[in-house]
C-alpha cells in the first residue's frame, strides 16, 4: 500500500492530467445516475428525486401489466436482431468493395458520397422520405402511372421495418465502413505482395488477407452493437412511426417518450423501463463479450 | 520558479474541481414559496405598478408573435411595468413540455396549458406536488377575473376550495354556445358538386358516395387520378363526420348505457362507427396520408384542388393565413366562396342535426408557486385588464389615434388599408396581437361578431359567411346531448385514463385490415389492463350519489 502510495506521488502529474477526463465521467456520468431511484419511488416534483417517497416494486408491476409495454419490448428486440444481421454487415462489404476500387480518386468520391447522409438529420430525413413514400409521393405517382394501385408504404405495419432498416443503411453504411477502411489502410502491403506470388487472384486476397486483418475489428463493433441492442434507434423510429405502424415499430424508447410525456404515465414507471432496459442492456454486452472470447477473438473487457 | 508553478496548477486544478462539484449541488434547494393565499393587494402601495418585474410566460408560438416587440406588447408592458419573457410552446408537443419544464424546476411564471379538462390527472398532480399557485378566495379587486371563477362549472376544478388556474373561456359566456356551433366544419367544393351532379348527402351512404366521386371522377378535369375525398386540419375535427351516427364522440364525452356510465370508446355505438371510419379509408374517400399528415399539413391539399373536403371550423376562413386567403392564393382569381360552402351534417338516426357543444373553456392559465405574491398581484391585475371593455376595444380596434379615432361612441377606423380595399388585418400588423389578446379568454367570439371592426378587417363576405352559418346551426342543429360533470370529474381510476391515447388507437384501427369491430373490441378490452372498468363502476357510483 505505501509502494502504491509512492509511486503514486512519483507519478502525480500523470494522475493530474487523467483528472479531468475522471471528473468529467463522475459528474456527467454516474452521478446523474442517481436517478434510477426514481424507479422505487414515487415522483413527487418539487421534493426532488432523493426525499420521494419509496413504493418498493410497484413500478415495474405497473409496467408488466401493460401491453403496451411488452409489444414495445418484442419490436424492439426484433428491430434490434435486424439491424444486426442485415445493416451491420453492410458496412463490412461496402469497405471491401470501396477497398478494391483502383483508382485512388474514384476511392475517394465513392467514400465521401456514402458518408454524406450521415450528416443530415432524421428529421430532413423523415421529410424526404414522407414525399417520396407517401399516397401522393413521388413513388406512387411512379406506381400509379404504370396503371398499379397506390401503395401506403409509411402506414403497412409489415413495411415499417424494412423502411426503417434500409433507410437506415443509406444513411450510416459510408459513416460505419470508414473504421473498417481505417483497419484496411493498416494492413502491411508485404502480406498483398506475398500472396500475389503465390498466385492468389483479387478474391482470393480478400478472403485470406483482408478479411482476417479486420475480423478483430469485426468483432468489437459486433460487441458493441449487441450492447447498444435494446436501443433500436430513438431518432429514427420517432420521426418516421405513426400510430398505424405502432404494432411493429413502437420500440421502447418511444414506449417511454410517449408515456412520460404525453399519455402521463409516472416518472417512476417510465424510469422503471428505463432501469430494466440498461439492465438487459448489460446482460447482452457481456454475454457478447463472452461469446466471442469463447470463439477465440479478443474481446473488450 | 518549478516549484511555483506546482502550486498554481494545482490550486488552479483544485478550484476547477471544487466549481464543478457546487455546481451540482443546489439543484434541489428549491426556493420556499410562499403558499399565502390572501389577497395580497392589502400591503400594494397606492401605486401597484411601481417596480419593474420581469414576468415569463409560455405559449403557442409566443417566439416569432414577441420577436417584434410591436406597439401593442409595448403598450401593455409599459401600462404595468413589465417585461414579458416570451418561452416558446408548440401545438405539437405542448404537454410534453409543460411536463418536462415542470420535472426540470424551470416553469414559467405564467403557464399555458390544457390540463383542466384534458387531463385532470395531471391537474389534480400538479394541485397536489405544490407546482401552481392558488389565486386568492378574494377576488373583488380583479371583478373580470372574479366573474370568469364565478361562472358555471368552474367549481369543478376547484381543489380543497381553492381555484388553482383561471379558465381559458370561450368568452363572452353567454355566447358560448353560438362560438361552439361554428367550431367545427366541414367544407366542400360546392362547384365539385355542381359538376358531378351531387346533391347534399342526406345519410352517411350518401356523404361517402359524394367523397367516392371525388376521388374516381376527376372532379378538376385534368384527366390525372390525383384528387382525394376528404383531407382534416387534425383528427379532432374530422371526428365530427361520425357525430350523426354517434353524437358523444363529437365532444369524447360519457354516456348512460345498460344503467352504467361508460366512456364513448366504450359505447355500442362505436361499432358503427369504426365500419364507416374504416369504409371510408378502404375507398380512399378519406386522405390515405391521413395518419402521417402533421397538424395542417392535410390543409394544403385542399388548397391545392387535391381534395374536394376539408375538416376544420368555420371561423377558419379568416386572417391573412386563413383558409380563404390560402385558398385564393393558390387559385388566383377566383373568389373562395363562388367555389366553397360548408357541407351540413345530416340528421342522426333520431331525427335531429346535432351541433358540436363542448366545456365552457378549454385550456387554462396557472401561476407558478414560486411567484411571490406581489408578482401574482401585478399578472392578476393584467388579466383583469385583458378581461375588460378597455382590453376589449384594444384587440378590437388598435391604438388609439394611430388605428382608430372616437368620436362619442362611435369608432372611426383609420388604419392602413390594403391593395384591394381592406383594412389591414390588425394580427398583421401586430404579431404580438393574435397571443396578447388571447392570454386571458379566447376571442373566436370576437373574431365572428358581426361588428364594424371585424368587418373592416375580414370583409363583409367573410363576415356575412360566419353569421348565416351560425343562424343556421343555432335554427336547425341542437347541441349534442352532453353531460358536462364529466368534464372536471376526478376519481382514481378515472383519472388513469387519461393514458389512454384515443385518437391513436382510433388511427390504428382504421389503417388496420382485421374486421374494425373485432380489433375495436380489442382494443377497449386491452383498456381494462388501464383501469377502465375500475373507472366505470367509480363513475357510476359518484353519479348516482350526486343524483
Amino acid at each position: 500500500m505505501n509502494l502504491l502510495g509512492k509511486e503514486m506521488y512519483k507519478h502525480r502529474f500523470l494522475y493530474i492530467l487523467l483528472l479531468p477526463t475522471l471528473l468529467f465521467y463522475v459528474l456527467f456520468q454516474y452521478v446523474p445516475m442517481y436517478g434510477v431511484l426514481l424507479a422505487f419511488k414515487e415522483y413527487h416534483i418539487r421534493e426532488g428525486i432523493l426525499s420521494s417517497p419509496w413504493v418498493g416494486l410497484a413500478n415495474f408491476r405497473e409496467l408488466v401489466n401493460q401491453s403496451d409495454f411488452w409489444q414495445a419490448f418484442t419490436n424492439t428486440i426484433i428491430i434490434s436482431c435486424g439491424r444486426i444481421i442485415f445493416e451491420f454487415p453492410t458496412a463490412i462489404i461496402l469497405a471491401l468493395l470501396i477497398n478494391e476500387v483502383t483508382k485512388e480518386k474514384f476511392k475517394k468520391f465513392y467514400q465521401t458520397v456514402y458518408t454524406f447522409p450521415h450528416f443530415i438529420s432524421w428529421v430532413i430525413i423523415s421529410g424526404i422520405m414522407f414525399n417520396f413514400l407517401s399516397e401522393s409521393g413521388v413513388l406512387n405517382q411512379i406506381i400509379a402511372s404504370f396503371g398499379f394501385d397506390k401503395q401506403t408504404f409509411m402506414t403497412d405495419p409489415g413495411l415499417f421495418r424494412p423502411i426503417l432498416f434500409l433507410s437506415s443503411m443509406w444513411k450510416e453504411i459510408g459513416w460505419s465502413a470508414i473504421i473498417y477502411l481505417a483497419a484496411i489502410a493498416g494492413i502491411n502491403p508485404e502480406l498483398y505482395e506475398a500472396a500475389r506470388i503465390d498466385g492468389a487472384n483479387r478474391f482470393q486476397q480478400l478472403m485470406a488477407v483482408t478479411w482476417p486483418s479486420i475480423r478483430g475489428t469485426a468483432a468489437i463493433l459486433m460487441i458493441l452493437a449487441v450492447g447498444n441492442a435494446m436501443n433500436g434507434g430513438f431518432e429514427q423510429v420517432f420521426n418516421l412511426y405513426n400510430p398505424g405502424v405502432y404494432e411493429t415499430g413502437d420500440i421502447i424508447d418511444t414506449y417511454l417518450y410517449r408515456s412520460a410525456f404525453g399519455d402521463g404515465l409516472s416518472f417512476g414507471v417510465t424510469t422503471a423501463v428505463g432501469l430494466f432496459k440498461a439492465v438487459l442492456n448489460f446482460i447482452l454486452l457481456y454475454s457478447a463479450n463472452f461469446m466471442v472470447k469463447r470463439l477465440g477473438g479478443e474481446g473488450l473487457v | 520558479m518549478k516549484k511555483t508553478n506546482k502550486v498554481v496548477s494545482l490550486t488552479l486544478l483544485s478550484a476547477l474541481f471544487i466549481s464543478a462539484l457546487s455546481g451540482c449541488g443546489s439543484a434541489n434547494n428549491a426556493p420556499e414559496a410562499s403558499n399565502n393565499t390572501a389577497s395580497p393587494t392589502a400591503e400594494v402601495s397606492d401605486n401597484p405598478y411601481k417596480d419593474h418585474m420581469d414576468i415569463s410566460i409560455s405559449w403557442w408560438g409566443i417566439g416569432v408573435g414577441f420577436q417584434q416587440k410591436d406597439e401593442i406588447l409595448q403598450q401593455v408592458e409599459k401600462e404595468f411595468n413589465v417585461t414579458l419573457k416570451p418561452m416558446d410552446i408548440g401545438w405539437d408537443n405542448y404537454k410534453q413540455k409543460a411536463q418536462v419544464w415542470a420535472a426540470a424546476g424551470q416553469l414559467p411564471d405564467i403557464i399555458t396549458n390544457s390540463i383542466t379538462n384534458d387531463s385532470p390527472a395531471t391537474y389534480n398532480e400538479w394541485v397536489n406536488q405544490e407546482l401552481i399557485h392558488a389565486l386568492p378566495d378574494d377576488l373583488s379587486a380583479y371583478p373580470n377575473l372574479e366573474q370568469v371563477a364565478k361562472a358555471k362549472g368552474v367549481d369543478g376544478i376547484r381543489r380543497d376550495g381553492k381555484l388553482y388556474a383561471i379558465p381559458r373561456m370561450t368568452f363572452p359566456l353567454e355566447r358560448a354556445e353560438a362560438v361552439w356551433a361554428v367550431d367545427r366544419a366541414i367544407f366542400v367544393r360546392k362547384d365539385w358538386m355542381e359538376k358531378l351532379g351531387i346533391e347534399d348527402p342526406k345519410n352517411f351512404d350518401e356523404f361517402n358516395a359524394m367523397l367516392k366521386a371525388f376521388v374516381e371522377k376527376d372532379p378538376d378535369g385534368n384527366n390525372k387520378n390525383d384528387t382525394t375525398g376528404i383531407v382534416m386540419n387534425t383528427l379532432g375535427y374530422f371526428k365530427s363526420v361520425f357525430v350523426p351516427t354517434f353524437p358523444q364522440m363529437g365532444n369524447q364525452g360519457w354516456v348512460e348505457e345498460d344503467g352504467k356510465w361508460i366512456p364513448f370508446y366504450a359505447s355500442k355505438k362505436m361499432d358503427e362507427v369504426v365500419v364507416q371510419a374504416r369504409q371510408m379509408y378502404k375507398d380512399h374517400t378519406l386522405d390515405p396520408d391521413f395518419a402521417v399528415a402533421k397538424a395542417g399539413e392535410g390543409n394544403q391539399k385542399f388548397y391545392q384542388n387535391k381534395a374536394g373536403a376539408f375538416a376544420f371550423k368555420t371561423d377558419g376562413i379568416l386572417g391573412a393565413t386563413g383558409i380563404k386567403s390560402e385558398w385564393e392564393k393558390n387559385n388566383p382569381g377566383l373568389n373562395f366562396f363562388d367555389h366553397v360552402k360548408i357541407l351540413h351534417l345530416w340528421p342522426g338516426a333520431d331525427g335531429t342535426v346535432y351541433r358540436q357543444v363542448n366545456s365552457p373553456w378549454w385550456s387554462e392559465t396557472m401561476i407558478n408557486v414560486d411567484v411571490d405574491d406581489k408578482k401574482l398581484d401585478r399578472i392578476l391585475r393584467m388579466y383583469d385588464w385583458l378581461l375588460s371593455d378597455k382590453g376589449k376595444e384594444l384587440f378590437d380596434y388598435g391604438i388609439e389615434g394611430k388605428d382608430y379615432t372616437k368620436d362619442g361612441d362611435k369608432y372611426v377606423i383609420t388604419r392602413a388599408k390594403e391593395e384591394n380595399g381592406q383594412f389591414i388585418d390588425l394580427k398583421k400588423q401586430y404579431p404580438s396581437m393574435d397571443i396578447i389578446s388571447q392570454l386571458a379568454a379566447w376571442r373566436n367570439a370576437s373574431a365572428i361578431e358581426d361588428s364594424e371592426s371585424n368587418r373592416a378587417a375580414h370583409g363583409d363576405a367573410s363576415i356575412q359567411f360566419i353569421q348565416d352559418e351560425i343562424k343556421w346551426q343555432m335554427d336547425n342543429a341542437k347541441p349534442m346531448p352532453t353531460a358536462f360533470e364529466f368534464f372536471t370529474m376526478t376519481t382514481p381510476a378515472k383519472d388513469k385514463l387519461s393514458s389512454i391515447n384515443f385518437d391513436d388507437d382510433f388511427t390504428k384501427m382504421i389503417l388496420g385490415k382485421d374486421d374494425p369491430v373485432k380489433t375495436w373490441r380489442a382494443t377497449v378490452k386491452g383498456y381494462d389492463s388501464k383501469g377502465l372498468q375500475q373507472a366505470i363502476t367509480e363513475v357510476t357510483a359518484e353519479m348516482a350519489k350526486q343524483k
